[in-house]
């Protein structure tokens, strides 16, 4: 894979796009970079996965978890159990109960538009700041997916691009190298 | 063979929208039987294209009924009670009691997100146990299950688990009208996780995940579900019973091609 094709890719994508989006937008590089993974990782059938990428935030997995469920959450990653420490020794569920309900869908479920929409606090693992900024940021997203998915085209011209992405040679690489691949480049972008 | 070559060129090139929304809807039941969910959602997307397509140049009762349905596999509870509506008005019977469930459930996710629990949670309980929709059923028992979970952490213990029983109560009568639905298995195993009961939970997760899932979030936290029974079961089993569970548990996990046994083929290590 040739990183300064990607780069140059990853910005002809967003110069597309940026069109449906407001300027500074929040969504626009999460929407590029979940639906270029989607993409990367089914190679084969973009179409109907870019189509497919419209429902992924309608959710019907149940939300409230047992207690035990939401400490080992915690105490199984190295990462959140040192952020959250006092809480998990004290059960301290009034406090790991809101954080859990913003860090599950991103750390557990690994979803990919979550990924990319707090890719700075993942990256500083500043996970309190991710906890604190989840619901405000995300629905900010929504709002402005909303709006350029309302516009002619918006869907056509993001599965083009996705389609797009495929000539730049993904087939040897995993699901991981892919991701990690898109958020090297979008640094550079 | 040439003929019939001819056939399948002219009639993919002329199909009308109606007929090609109903060879995307005939193909999404198709992959959502054989439990290919993900590509049954797309398809579902492209029925609904081509029904609003046909909608719009020449509405009918089918074309509407046929949007409808699509809507309802992707969840627009709004749009498909439209539709339903405006099919039961253009003579299609059955499409009257399939709106009328269908804006009962819009009506309580609009009561929930407003901060009405209890009235919603009637709404659910009501098209959980007598909706003949199984869509609307599914959704509203997965509503249902959730906000009476919600209730929990503020209830003592003793009624914490009277709410438990009745939940999984009402999960196994919707199991026993349609044992192969996944996402009530799925339920199933959430709820006895709440009990504490690892094994059944692990059980039901496992038939959840053979039995398919209609959205990958789902199908994930229910791998989740799987991997959490896992670590507590390694905890409390010993001797032969944890060395029968290990067999049976790597027998799955060699099946799903996970790496290991805390890691799902879709998790990043």
């Amino acid at each position: 894979m040739d990183e300064k094709k990607l780069v140059a890719f990853l910005r002809q994508s967003r110069d597309i796009l940026s069109d449906f989006f407001p300027a500074a937008s929040l969504a626009l590089l999460p929407v590029i970079f979940s639906s270029l993974v989607w993409a990367a990782t089914r190679r084969g059938e973009v179409k109907k996965k870019i189509m497919e990428m419209k429902v992924w935030l309608e959710a019907e997995t149940l939300k409230n978890k047992p207690a035990e469920f939401v400490l080992d959450f915690f105490v199984a990653r190295p990462e959140l159990k040192a952020v959250y420490e006092e809480q998990i020794s004290n059960r301290d569920l009034r406090t790991l109960r809101p954080a859990f309900r913003a860090l599950y869908p991103v750390l557990g479920l690994q979803d990919p538009f979550l990924e990319k929409l707090f890719s700075a606090e993942l990256k500083g693992h500043d996970y309190r700041r991710l906890v604190a900024e989840f619901r405000p940021r995300l629905e900010a997203a929504l709002v402005e997916i909303r709006a350029a998915g309302s516009r002619k085209d918006f869907w056509k011209t993001l599965e083009g691009v996705a389609e797009e992405s495929l000539d730049l040679g993904w087939d040897l690489l995993t699901d991981d190298q892919v991701r990690e691949l898109l958020k090297r480049a979008m640094e550079k972008m | 063979m040439l003929i019939i070559l001819a056939f399948v060129v002219l009639f993919s090139g002329c199909a009308s929208s109606l007929q090609k929304a109903k060879l995307h809807l005939a193909a999404a039941q198709e992959r959502e039987k054989s439990f290919q969910t993900e590509e049954a959602i797309a398809l579902y997307k492209m029925s609904l294209e081509e029904t609003q397509r046909e909608v719009r140049k020449r509405p009918s009762a089918q074309a509407y009924l046929l949007k409808g349905l699509s809507e309802v596999k992707l969840a627009k509870w709004p749009e498909a009670s439209r539709s339903f509506s405006q099919a039961a008005a253009l003579g299609e019977e059955k499409a009257e009691s399939w709106a009328r469930e269908v804006s009962l459930l819009g009506l309580a996710i609009s009561l929930q997100e407003q901060g009405l629990t209890e009235p919603a949670l009637r709404v659910y309980s009501i098209l959980g146990e007598r909706g003949k929709f199984s869509p609307v059923v599914q959704a509203a028992l997965g509503r249902l299950v959730d906000g009476q979970l919600e209730l929990l952490p503020a209830l003592p213990e003793k009624e914490q688990e009277k709410i438990i029983i009745k939940s999984i109560g009402i999960v196994e009568k919707a199991l026993d009208t349609d044992p192969a639905c996944g996402y009530y298995h799925y339920l199933l195993s959430q709820l006895l996780g709440h009990q504490k009961k690892y094994r059944q939970s692990f059980e039901e997760a496992v038939m959840a995940r053979e039995l398919g899932l209609a959205k990958l979030e789902t199908h994930r936290d229910n791998d989740n579900q799987i991997v959490f029974c896992y670590r507590r079961l390694k905890e409390s089993l010993a001797g032969e019973e944890w060395a029968e569970f290990s067999r049976t548990y790597r027998l799955w996990i060699d099946k799903w091609k996970w790496p290991d046994a805390e890691t799902p083929d879709w998790k990043r290590r």
